[in-house]
């Protein structure tokens, strides 16, 4: 059975009882273009459906993009504040070594520049002597 | 006397749950009465309790057939049609008696508990005319008996010389479905009602007859085809007549599913076959808007 044989069925069965004589074919007319909206509107519904799921799926999909966007530049943030925090240290150790190989070299200086007095002394400061010259090999 | 009439297919484990509740609330009612069991040519039915007797059908005819049967051997002045999967309360029954005599009414339908119900109460029904045909709608709760469009097949209550002079269930809808439909729309043809009483109440398993034995496709093709029988049938208006012919052209035009359009071509040979009924009583504009207002 086509589309074809069933239309032609229902127009023989309307035109034998007169629905589609003048005075009855508006009425006609609207039963056809009424309910043809109805099956399409039905036909459509799950298409309209799919289109919704699909645009709801995509809304979600950006939102977790925009999630994911917004935690990298707050790793990135969070990245460059502790490069900062690094050069700080680094600045603020170089400074302190600087200093520890200033006093070093003055303890040195001033070793050097005792007089040797007893042998007890003198090797106590050639004890602090070699001391201060391995910490300054130590700390460059 | 009450007859209450069971039609039945294979529903012997059905019965054994339900109709005990029936018995009893027939009994509560202080009314005579008798049960007629229809088995449907499923076989296996046996009529286990007192007053209950069965008619066995040499075959599988349907719901409106199998009914008819029935009501031609009960011998009540009152027929309680109910499907082998409703369960009543004790009060039921009399509460739907209460309704009758009537000589107005055709029918009363109990509350009709069901999972198959939007509102929870299968029963209540109104028809809207749309786009070409009667749409079926759901009334929502009420506290007060009111009118419905058709008495729900799966229960209630009607005096048998009504059902036998309205010709009982047109068996050019067997196996079923909308032949309820018919009967009430015919019922309110010839002027008489059909009444919704929310006071009575039952509880329907839900077309378990239908859902166990037949496929969705099956029941979607029939029940298209008895829908468009339905109004080729019925309607006396031209007007209408040619709305729904276009409708149905609509639906032959752009219908997608196959069952539906297996189903139109079913009601276009049937009718062939059939024809109209004949014009008598009110006209359907009349009817409609009497039996819930429609159009």
């Amino acid at each position: 059975m086509s589309e074809d044989d069933l239309l032609d069925r229902v127009l023989l069965a309307a035109l034998a009882e007169g629905a589609l004589d003048p005075e009855r074919v508006a009425s006609f007319a609207a039963g056809l273009r009424e309910r043809a909206q109805r099956i399409l509107d039905e036909r459509l519904k799950p298409v309209e459906q799919r289109a919704a799921a699909f645009e709801r799926e995509s809304r979600w999909k950006q939102e977790v993009i925009a999630g994911i966007e917004e935690e990298i530049r707050r790793l990135r943030a969070e990245m460059e504040a502790l490069g900062r925090e690094g050069d700080k240290a680094a600045q603020a150790h170089d400074r302190l070594l600087a200093h520890h190989r200033d006093v070093l070299r003055n303890v040195v200086e001033v070793l050097d520049a005792l007089p040797r007095r007893s042998s007890a002394v003198s090797s106590g400061v050639d004890r602090l002597r070699d001391l201060a010259v391995a910490l300054r090999k130590e700390i460059g | 006397m009450i007859s209450a009439v069971v039609p039945t297919y294979r529903g012997a484990e059905r019965l054994a749950r339900n109709l005990p509740t029936v018995l009893a609330s027939l009994q509560s009612s202080g009314r005579p009465w008798e049960v007629v069991v229809v088995d449907d040519g499923g076989g296996g039915v046996e009529a286990a309790w007192p007053g209950v007797s069965v008619v066995h059908l040499p075959e599988n005819r349907g719901y409106g057939p199998t009914v008819n049967a029935g009501a031609a051997a009960a011998r009540g002045d009152y027929l309680l049609v109910l499907n082998d999967d409703v369960r009543l309360q004790e009060g039921t029954v009399a509460a739907l008696c209460s309704l009758f005599p009537d000589p107005g009414l055709f029918a009363a339908v109990p509350s009709i508990r069901s999972p198959l119900a939007r509102t929870g109460d299968e029963a209540g029904k109104a028809g809207e005319w749309a786009a070409g045909l009667l749409e079926i709608r759901e009334l929502p709760a009420a506290a007060d008996p009111r009118p419905t469009l058709y008495p729900v097949g799966c229960c209630y209550l009607c005096p048998s010389a009504l059902f036998r002079d309205l010709g009982g269930y047109d068996d050019a809808y067997a196996p079923f479905l909308w032949e309820d439909v018919d009967l009430g729309y015919r019922a309110w043809r010839r002027g008489l009602r059909v009444v919704h009483h929310p006071g009575a109440t039952s509880e329907h398993e839900g077309s378990a007859t239908l859902s166990e034995h037949r496929t969705l496709e099956e029941r979607e093709r029939i029940g298209f085809r008895n829908r468009v029988l339905f109004h080729l049938r019925n309607l006396q208006d031209p007007g209408l007549r040619a709305e729904s012919l276009g409708a149905l052209a609509a639906f032959a035009l752009f219908e997608p599913r196959r069952e539906r359009l297996e189903g139109l071509s079913d009601a276009l040979a049937a009718f062939s076959v059939r024809g109209r009924r004949p014009e008598e009583g009110l006209s359907d504009r009349e009817l409609l808007e009497r039996c819930t207002g429609l159009r």
